[in-house]
């Protein structure tokens, strides 16, 4: 019986019984309505073309099921009434239009044909796929390409079968949610919906068991989705080439990752967040609409937490992490600090563990006063470990900092909902490649070098390439606006001029002495030595020397120079340290 | 010998080792005040003349340092300055002088420490070396 199983299921949970091998013979009625049905038994024969048996009666079986109605499930053909008027036109002997499995083209070569009149009874969306296949074959017939070769049908694909994300080690298998059906008893007595589907909880715990293993599918239905039109699918890598006087490097930096520093226990308890993570957790476009809610071992956000820890100088200050300040921790940290006051309630314990509070800025002061006021506890002592393992009662099913009062030379286990780690501020990881790009340096915390501490702080070694932000060093948002505007300032001032100086301190050849021997322009790393032919000497274009004097130190008879480091003016440095020297007597 | 001090001079290009020296002093780094820096623009610009002229005067050591291999701010004037150090050493033995007294080293932008240590290493080498020959001949 070709029917699902759940069909079948359902049917005979319905009590409703399966008379396999029966064929009907007649319908018996008694005064004009109908009595019962005659039914013969029969045995399978042998099996024909599709592989099924045929029923074979067996004489003598007839028996009678007593009914008062019949139901008969009637089949579908294929209307032939019209078949005469095309005699040309060949059929099967199951009665569909005899066609060309790749082409679909029929016996008539310009008709072609499609759907349940070629394959019997099937769905739309085959009728739709043979449509198009069959408007492909008619293109290529009325092109008079050779429709045997164009209509092979194309080899299935193979799956790599890598094309996925790496799964997550030890996840617990999950069976799939199925939905719920109305009781037997109840849907026989009635025509409700006997499939209930799943509930919203159900449902989303369903969703919920989606690995995330694939990579975009491109549905397009984020693009529908988003009102702002800010996604699109065809972007792609594009080169650019501008020309600019000027260059403003704004990279930023990137956030320590405390997943290696194990005592923190971030990535392991839930309610170990990094900076950024809070920062998202308590925005009103993050995941709880602003809400600050601890998670459980699911990662689903439960309730509001009753303390929160939070640790400043997390990978900064540390000679085995970073051994600068990150300088903008203590004020967002004691951000966090007032905003849970204000969001979760006053009676919410905030422990903040300092190495210093570096409150230096404008009203900073005063804010941490605030914060004091408020009731933070402010405990001076770096924590050394985060534990959910509970010494007392109180600190059951709690975090617990462990750490030292270095105030009251006190240790402490301090039990917590939440813990926020204050991660430094770090280089980007292709800071290396982007210093070599534009020929900066970095100093050794891997921050871009400015050109002097005091004096070009938002210049480069680089002329004409100016630095703004945290690829410089840590700081906070209005150092950087303070920074990247004098950058911009700076690099206006060179756009306005719409000039630039050539630097005096470039090399220059004396014609008068250079002997044409030409090592001075294999040795030139920017090519700015030329040979004029006509005087036989090197020339150095102005324009392009930047000033090393490579040719200079090489030069065999002395004709290249470097302004300024010219030969006589090195030595006269060099007398006039050695005659210093010697009357100081040394 | 007991009160030798030495005489050192150190070529020094503009963009790592002097900003290196200038770190150091920022970071209020003491080393010893024997070394007197010439700046080049890179270490590339430093002709043999100079240090020949240096070890003739009567200097006592010459140190010529600039940026790390891949860093030399003109691409690679650092490489052309190791291959002339490299000929000057084994030049300088002919004139009388020790190769040690002559050093090439590369200190980054940055490492001031590593500037103030090495001079320090350096004037206590050469004080093991003692006076040059120079020195010598024109003490007599
Ligand atoms: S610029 Fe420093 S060695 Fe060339």
């Amino acid at each position: 019986m070709p029917a699902a199983t759940e069909e079948i299921q359902g049917a005979q949970e319905e009590a409703v019984a399966l008379r396999f091998l029966t064929a009907p013979v007649r319908i018996l009625s008694e005064n004009g309505k109908v009595s019962g049905l005659e039914c013969i038994r029969t045995a399978l024969g042998d099996a024909d073309a599709s592989g099924r048996g045929r029923p074979v009666a067996l004489e003598g079986s007839e028996f009678v099921i007593p009914c008062d109605a019949v139901i008969v499930a009637v089949g579908q053909r294929t209307d032939q009434s019209w078949a005469d008027q095309v005699p040309e036109l060949q059929w099967t002997r199951q009665g569909t239009i005899e066609v060309d499995p790749n082409t679909l083209q029929t016996s008539l070569p310009h008709v072609f044909a499609g759907g349940d009149a070629v394959s019997g009874p099937a769905s739309v969306i085959e009728a739709v796929a043979a449509g198009h296949k069959a408007v492909a074959a008619i293109d290529g017939y009325l092109r008079q390409a050779d429709l045997g070769v164009q209509a092979a049908p194309t080899p299935a694909q193979k799956l790599s079968g890598e094309n996925w994300r790496p799964l997550p080690a030890g996840l617990p298998a999950e069976v799939r949610a199925s939905s719920r059906r109305l009781d037997p008893k109840a849907r026989v007595a009635s025509w409700a919906e006997v499939d209930c589907g799943l509930t919203e909880a159900e449902a989303l715990h369903e969703a919920q068991r989606c690995l995330n293993c694939g990579i975009c599918s491109e549905c397009m239905e984020c693009v529908r989705a988003c009102e702002a039109q800010a996604i699109d699918h065809y972007m792609g890598a594009q080169e650019l080439e501008v020309k600019v006087g000027s260059i403003i490097v704004a990279t930023g930096y990137d956030l320590l990752d405390p997943t290696p520093m194990k005592p923190y226990g971030y990535g392991l308890y839930p309610n170990v967040y990094t900076s950024l993570e809070f920062e998202r957790l308590s925005n009103a476009t993050g995941p709880t609409g602003g809400q600050i809610l601890i998670r459980n071992e699911e990662g689903r956000h439960t309730r509001e937490p009753q303390s929160v820890a939070i640790l400043h100088c997390v990978g900064s200050r540390d000679v085995n992490y970073h051994e600068y300040c990150s300088r903008v921790c203590c004020m967002y940290a004691l951000k966090y600090a007032h905003l849970i006051k204000e969001k979760v309630g006053p009676e919410t314990r905030v422990y903040d563990f300092y190495i210093d509070q570096r409150c230096y800025g404008k009203g900073y002061e005063e804010f941490y006063r605030r914060c004091q006021e408020e009731g933070t506890h402010f405990i001076r002592g770096r924590v050394a470990a985060i534990t959910d393992q509970a010494a007392t009662a109180d600190e059951a099913g709690k975090l617990i900092a462990i750490a030292e009062d270095t105030l009251l030379g006190q240790r402490l286990r301090v039990p917590v909902d939440m813990v926020i780690l204050c991660v430094a501020m770090e280089a980007r990881k292709d800071a290396v490649e982007v210093a070599r790009i534009f020929g900066i340096s970095q100093g050794a915390d891997g921050f871009f070098l400015e050109e002097h501490p005091k004096l070009g702080p938002l210049s480069t070694a680089t002329d004409g390439v100016f630095l703004a932000g945290a690829c410089q060093s840590p700081k906070g948002i209005p150092h950087t606006v303070a920074q990247a505007s004098g950058a911009a300032a700076k690099a206006l001032s060179l756009a306005t001029r719409g000039t630039v100086a050539v630097p005096s301190a470039i090399a220059w050849i004396d014609p008068d002495v250079c002997a044409g021997c030409r090592t001075c322009i294999g040795l030139c790393p920017y090519t700015a030595v030329e040979f004029d032919e006509r005087r036989g000497v090197s020339v150095v274009n102005a324009a392009l020397c930047k000033g090393c004097g490579s040719c200079a130190g090489f030069c065999p008879s002395g004709a290249a120079q470097v302004r300024h480091f010219q030969k006589k003016q090195i030595m006269a440095e060099f007398d006039g340290i050695m005659d210093a020297g010697q009357a100081v007597g040394m | 010998m007991e009160d030798f001090e030495p005489t050192l001079i150190a070529f020094v290009c503009n963009w790592c080792t002097y900003t290196a020296a200038d770190l150091a002093g920022t970071s209020r780094l003491t080393y010893p005040q024997n070394v007197r820096l010439i700046r080049v623009m890179c270490t590339g610009m430093v002709d043999p003349q100079y240090v020949i002229k240096a070890f003739l005067e009567g200097v006592d050591g010459v140190l010529v340092s600039g940026c790390h291999p891949g860093d030399c701010h003109y691409i690679n004037g650092n490489f052309k300055a190791r291959r002339r150090i490299k000929l000057l050493k084994e030049i300088l033995p002919r004139f009388g002088f020790q190769e040690e007294r002559l050093r090439l080293t590369w200190i980054g932008a940055s490492d001031g420490i590593q500037f103030a240590e090495t001079i320090r290493a350096m004037v206590a080498q050469i004080k093991t070396l003692g006076p040059s020959q120079a020195r010598l001949k024109m003490v007599i």
